[in-house]
């Protein structure tokens, strides 16, 4: 077994680690989503008085589509328009659920009008649910990078990694898959979702466990809650 | 003059006592010399030009009336719902918690994590809680996904189907009654107080029975007519959640009043407002005169 191997094993599904970083407990998931164990871990911490990034404000605040772009847009922050129907979306575009059953690690890139009927079906529950939407331009492309502690291993282009710093700071969540909007060179955010251990490159498991090697600490139990 | 946006969907102008309820916001905001905007989904970047936002739709930290609650705090303009208030109290974990820090006096209450649901776990508490339990699922809404759990058997099939939604829920103990106090609360003080008369069929205020939805029959009740204790608690577990509109749940006891939730968004549309004609002129005043004082979105 090689010493990356050996670190690899940390990453077992659904763990959870505390880093202890600047004064706050960092809780790193692979699934910091809303009613998560991760989650309801930050809850506890915060109800308890402890200092913990993220906090549960941020998480929901970087998943819901387009809280998340008008936050980072308030900062400075390239994002993608964004518009919420019920039926309609002007293709070409980019289609994330909006509702209590979705998730910003679903979207669906959509060209024409009659797949876009599909989609919208879909992640409307049949008209059930508005969705978000974002339109492309012409020769616009979407780019999956993936954030370890605010940094981009995975893509060499500087804007890149500038703006993933800039969104690490903005909703401090240690683990995270951005979706950018690349065109003629220059990106906008188009969403923020979690991302499973196992789909990290080896670079991105290795920046991973070095950060959770030289500061993490065993994630301990709590007690349920009594009265 | 300013202007008020009033943030609804197709659902909640479909139902007639949700229309009327609007109708009666709209005119009283109008005597006040204020403006009022009607906001739906697709339009909500109309909130911006608003001077207050009132939310009339079912609220969730994963729904559009918490982006219209969001992008309203985030532009500072006054709000309710406010996003705090919302992800409180949409979350029964995260409410419970906000009212045992307080000291708020609630049933008792546990939370259950995955790892925790076993059989025998659900035993000791039927054996220190008595029968039955009342399990929930966080994100319940109208008494949707709260339910009685008679045995551990019973228990356990309940609680696997609520953990398909959420890796932690509820359990409480079982308190009894034939009515809730509902508390509505608005800037930490009383707005209206009514009794909600639980139909005979069932435990919860609106239910599912035999394929017919049942709902509680809702009575006024004038603040003379409140128990001081009912009244405590409803202005200690509003306190305990934030500086906005709700409407707390109380049942009256021997031994006290328990608090058995907190909503936001409360319904306004039901009668609640027999004995309190002011209702909507107090909240428009809270938004628009007094710029909702006291509420804070920790997250801006």
């Amino acid at each position: 077994m090689t010493a990356h191997e050996k670190k690899d094993r940390f990453l077992k599904e659904d763990s959870i680690f505390t880093v202890s970083m600047d004064d706050s407990m960092h809780i790193v998931s692979e699934n910091h989503f809303y009613k998560s164990e991760a989650y309801y871990t930050v809850v506890r911490n915060e109800m308890s008085g402890i200092n913990t990034v993220p906090s549960s404000g941020q998480v929901i605040e970087a998943y819901v589509v387009p809280i998340c772009l008008e936050k980072a847009k308030l900062s400075g922050i390239e994002v993608s328009d964004w518009e919420i129907s019920y039926q309609y979306a002007s293709t070409p575009c980019v289609i994330y659920g909006l509702n209590y059953f979705s998730t910003p690690s679903e979207y669906f890139v959509v060209q024409g009008e009659e797949t876009a009927k599909d989609v919208i079906k879909h992640v409307t529950n049949k008209g059930k649910y508005p969705f978000c939407y974002q339109k492309l331009a012409e020769g616009a492309n979407i780019v999956a990078v993936t954030s370890v502690f605010g940094n981009v291993v995975e893509n060499d282009d500087p804007d890149v990694a500038r703006m993933i710093t800039e969104v690490y700071r903005l909703f401090k969540i240690p683990l995270f898959s951005a979706i950018l909007i690349e065109l003629d060179g220059k990106f906008s955010l188009s969403s923020l979702g979690p991302v499973r251990y196992s789909k990290l490159t080896r670079r991105e498991k290795h920046l991973l466990g070095e950060y959770l090697q030289s500061r993490w600490a065993p994630f301990t139990e709590g007690e349920n809650q009594n009265v | 003059m300013s202007n008020l946006g009033v943030f609804v969907n197709r659902q909640t102008l479909s139902n007639a006592e949700q229309l009327s309820a609007l109708l009666k916001c709209r005119d009283a905001a109008e005597d006040m010399g204020h403006s009022v905007d009607f906001i739906f989904p697709e339009e909500i970047k109309r909130l911006l030009k608003t001077d207050g936002l009132f939310i009339r739709t079912n609220t969730d930290p994963m729904n559009v009336a918490f982006v219209a609650s969001k992008m309203a705090s985030l532009h500072n303009i006054p709000v309710v719902d406010d996003p705090a208030s919302i992800q409180i109290c949409a979350d029964k974990v995260n409410m419970y918690y906000h009212l045992i820090k307080n000291n708020v006096k609630i049933p008792k209450t546990a939370f259950l994590k995955k790892k925790d649901l076993t059989f025998d776990h659900a035993k000791v508490m039927f054996d220190n809680w008595g029968t039955p339990l009342i399990l929930k699922e966080p994100s319940t809404c109208f008494s949707a996904r709260v339910e009685k759990a008679r045995d551990p058997t019973d228990f356990m099939k309940t609680a696997n189907r609520f953990m398909k939604l959420s890796d932690w829920i509820v359990v409480q103990q079982f308190i009894s009654s034939q009515y809730d106090w509902r508390i509505g609360v608005l800037g930490g003080e009383l707005l209206y107080a009514c009794k909600y008369i639980i139909p005979p069929e069932t435990f919860k205020i609106q239910a599912e029975v035999n394929g017919h939805l049942v709902y509680c029959k809702t009575e006024s009740v004038p603040v003379a007519k409140i128990p001081p204790s009912v009244l405590e608690a409803g202005l200690k577990a509003a306190r305990a959640i934030g500086n906005g509109l709700y409407g707390v749940d109380i049942k009256e006891c021997e031994d006290g009043a328990y608090v058995i939730e907190v909503n936001d968004n409360p319904s306004l549309e039901s009668g609640e407002d027999g004995c309190y004609p002011k209702i909507y002129n107090r909240i428009v005043e809270f938004l628009l005169e007094k710029g909702a004082p006291g509420i804070k979105d920790a997250n801006n």
